[in-house]
C-alpha cells in the first residue's frame, strides 16, 4: 500500500486535546453589580415599608428569615415541600414520556401528527385555571389532580420541541445512518435521541417552571398538602411572613433546579460550545 | 427461482435493469433516471459521469436503499437493496459528498457507528487503525468542528472502510476539497479499495478524476441513462487520454442527447429535466 501522507493537515506530535470551554461562573457570582445594587434596593424598601406598615403587609427582613428557619425545621413543613418537589418532577417526567413520545411519533408518521396537533392546539385555547376546575370535579385524590393539571399544561412545550427536533434532524444524517441499515433502536439511539437533547433541554427548562406554577396552583386550590395548601393557610391567617417563606422555598428550588439544567446542557452540549483550534 | 447462494454468486455486484425513477410533487413531475441500464462486475472500480442533476445521487439512494425506482430493477449483490434491505447490512457503504459526521461524536466514535449498528467489536482497534493510516492519528478524540473539511472526509472515509463493506460508494465524496487534499484522498481511497478487491462506484463530475482512478467510465446524460460505456481506460497514452476526455465531454455536452434518449423511450418533454 502507498505511504499515506497529509499534506494540508498539521502532523500533531501529540494527543489531540480540545480546548476547555470557559469556566463559568454560578448565576448568583455571575450577576453584574447593577443587578446586586438592584436587589439590595428591593430589600431596604421593604425593610423601610415594614417600619411604617402593619407586618401583616410587610413583616420586617428579620421576621421573614426567622419563618424561613422555622418553616425548615418544621418536619410537617419540610414533608409538605418533599411533597411538592416530588409531584412536580413526577408529573414532569410521567408528561415528558407520554408527550415526547408522541412527538416523536408525530413526527415520523404525518398521520399520527395529523391526529394529534389539532387536540393540542385546541388545549392551548384553554385557561390551565379551567383545567384545574375539571381537575377537582374529575378526580377525588390529589395526586391525579396534580398530575393532571401538570399534564395538560405542560403537555405541548414537550410534544412540539420533541416533534421539531425530530423534523430538524438534517436529511443528510438520516440517510447516512439508514445506510448503514440499523434496527429501530439503533436509530433511535444513534441518531435521534443525541439530536434531540437540545429539544429535551429547552422543554424541560421551559416546564419546570410552568410545572412548579402550576402544582402550587392546583394545591392552593384543591389540595390538603404541600406547599400550595400552606400558601393558602399563610393566606387565611394573614401571615405575610410565612406567605413569603413558602415562596422563596419555592423560587430556590425552581432556580436550583434551572442552575442544574445549565450546568448539564453545558455538558451534553459541549461540543457546540468549544472553539475552533487555531 | 434462483438459490440464495446462487444470488450471491451473481458475477455482478451491481446490477441497473431499465430503472426509472419519477419524482412527483403536487405541481410537478420530474424524470431523475430514464430507463438506466448497467453491470459493475466485483472488484470493478467504476466512475460515473454526468452534469449536475442527471440523476447521480439518486442513483446511489437506489443502491443504498433508500429509495425505490418508478419502475425497472436494482441489484446489489443479488439483492433487492430496498426490499431486502436487511440482507446487505454491513456489506455497501458510502462516502458522501460531505462528512455527515455526527456532531456529538468525536471522529473514532464517528468511525465506530457503522461497528456499533452492525454488532461489531468496538473496543478492538479496528476505528484507531484506520485514522492512523489516513492520517489522523493524535485527532482520534477531536470533534468534527474542530478538524479541517479534509481531516472531516477522511474520518468519513474511515467509517465507510471500518466495516470492510463489499461495495464502496462515492459520492462525489472529493470534489469540494482542495486540489492536493482530494488527490490525496482519491489515491488513498482507490489504493484502500483495489488492496482489498472492494467494488467501487465513484460518482464524480470530474472527467480528470474518472480517467485517473477508474477501470471503467459510465457517462451518464440527462435525465439519467448510459450514454457511454468507456472500458479499459488505465494508462493511456497523452494524445489517448486527450482523445478520450474530449470524447467524453462530447458525450457529457451533447446536444440533444437528453431530448433524443427521452424521445426514444417515449418520455414526455415536460419530464425531460431531471433532478437528482
Amino acid at each position: 500500500m502507498a505511504e499515506l501522507s497529509l499534506h494540508d493537515e498539521p502532523q500533531p506530535a501529540r494527543r489531540w486535546v480540545p480546548r476547555r470551554a470557559p469556566v463559568r461562573r454560578g448565576p448568583v457570582s455571575a450577576l453584574p453589580l447593577e443587578s446586586w445594587i438592584a436587589f439590595a434596593a428591593v430589600l431596604a424598601a421593604w425593610e423601610i415599608a415594614s417600619h411604617f406598615l402593619p407586618p401583616f403587609l410587610f413583616p420586617s427582613l428579620a421576621t421573614v428569615a426567622a419563618t424561613l428557619v422555622e418553616t425548615l425545621q418544621s418536619p410537617g413543613s419540610v414533608e409538605a415541600i418533599a411533597l411538592t418537589y416530588a409531584r412536580i418532577l413526577v408529573s414532569l417526567a410521567l408528561t415528558f414520556a407520554i408527550a415526547g413520545g408522541l412527538g416523536i411519533w408525530a413526527a415520523v408518521h404525518p398521520g399520527v401528527d395529523r391526529a394529534i396537533a389539532p387536540l393540542v392546539q385546541l388545549k392551548q385555547g384553554v385557561p390551565a385555571v379551567c383545567w384545574a376546575i375539571f381537575a377537582i370535579i374529575w378526580f377525588k385524590g390529589m395526586e391525579p389532580r396534580v398530575f393532571f393539571v401538570v399534564a395538560v399544561s405542560t403537555f405541548p412545550t414537550f410534544f412540539y420541541q420533541l416533534r421539531d427536533g425530530v423534523r430538524g434532524i438534517p436529511a443528510d444524517l438520516w440517510s447516512m445512518v439508514r445506510a448503514w441499515r440499523p434496527s429501530r433502536w439503533h436509530l433511535l439511539r444513534k441518531l435521534l435521541l443525541p439530536s434531540l437533547v437540545p429539544s429535551m433541554l429547552v422543554a424541560w427548562r421551559i416546564n419546570l417552571g410552568n410545572g412548579a406554577r402550576i402544582t402550587v396552583t392546583a394545591e392552593l386550590l384543591a389540595g390538603v398538602s404541600g406547599i400550595g395548601h400552606f400558601l393558602r393557610e399563610s393566606q387565611e391567617q394573614f401571615r405575610m411572613d410565612a406567605a413569603i417563606a413558602w415562596t422563596v422555598v419555592m423560587a430556590v428550588f425552581v432556580l436550583s433546579i434551572d442552575f442544574g439544567m445549565g450546568r448539564l446542557e453545558r455538558r451534553l452540549l459541549a461540543w457546540r460550545q468549544n472553539p475552533k483550534p487555531n | 427461482m434462483a438459490t440464495e447462494s446462487e444470488t450471491e454468486l451473481t458475477a455482478d455486484a451491481i446490477r441497473f435493469t431499465g430503472v426509472h425513477k419519477l419524482f412527483r410533487t403536487a405541481e410537478q413531475a420530474t424524470l431523475a433516471l430514464r430507463h438506466l441500464t448497467f453491470a459493475v462486475a466485483r472488484g470493478e472500480y467504476v466512475c460515473v459521469l454526468g452534469r449536475s442533476g442527471c440523476g447521480k445521487s439518486t442513483t446511489v439512494n437506489l443502491l443504498l436503499g433508500l429509495g425505490v425506482p418508478t419502475s425497472g430493477q436494482v441489484s446489489v449483490l443479488g439483492h433487492d437493496p430496498h426490499r431486502e434491505f436487511a440482507r446487505l447490512r454491513g456489506r455497501i457503504a458510502c462516502v458522501f459528498q460531505n462528512d455527515r459526521l455526527l456532531p456529538w461524536r468525536n471522529a473514532i466514535d464517528n468511525v465506530r457507528l457503522p461497528m456499533e449498528i452492525l454488532g461489531l467489536d468496538t473496543s478492538s482497534a479496528e476505528a484507531e487503525t484506520w485514522l492512523q493510516r489516513l492520517g489522523l492519528q493524535g485527532f482520534e478524540y477531536a470533534m468534527p468542528h474542530q478538524l479541517s473539511g479534509g481531516m472531516r472526509q477522511r474520518v468519513a472515509l474511515a467509517r465507510a472502510l471500518t466495516s470492510d463493506p463489499d461495495i464502496l460508494l462515492a459520492d462525489e465524496a472529493f470534489g469540494h476539497l482542495d486540489e492536493v487534499t482530494g488527490n490525496s484522498l482519491r489515491t488513498q481511497f482507490r489504493q484502500l479499495a483495489k488492496d482489498r478487491g472492494k467494488t467501487v462506484l465513484h460518482i464524480t463530475h470530474s472527467i480528470d478524476e474518472a480517467l485517473d482512478f477508474s477501470d471503467r467510465i459510465l457517462v451518464l446524460g440527462k435525465p439519467g441513462s448510459v450514454v457511454a460505456d468507456i472500458a479499459k481506460i488505465r494508462e493511456l497514452d497523452v494524445s489517448s487520454r486527450v482523445r478520450l476526455r474530449a470524447e467524453i465531454l462530447q458525450h457529457l455536452q451533447g446536444p440533444g442527447v437528453a431530448a433524443a434518449a427521452a424521445g426514444e423511450a417515449g418520455v414526455p418533454p415536460h419530464l425531460w429535466e431531471a433532478g437528482s
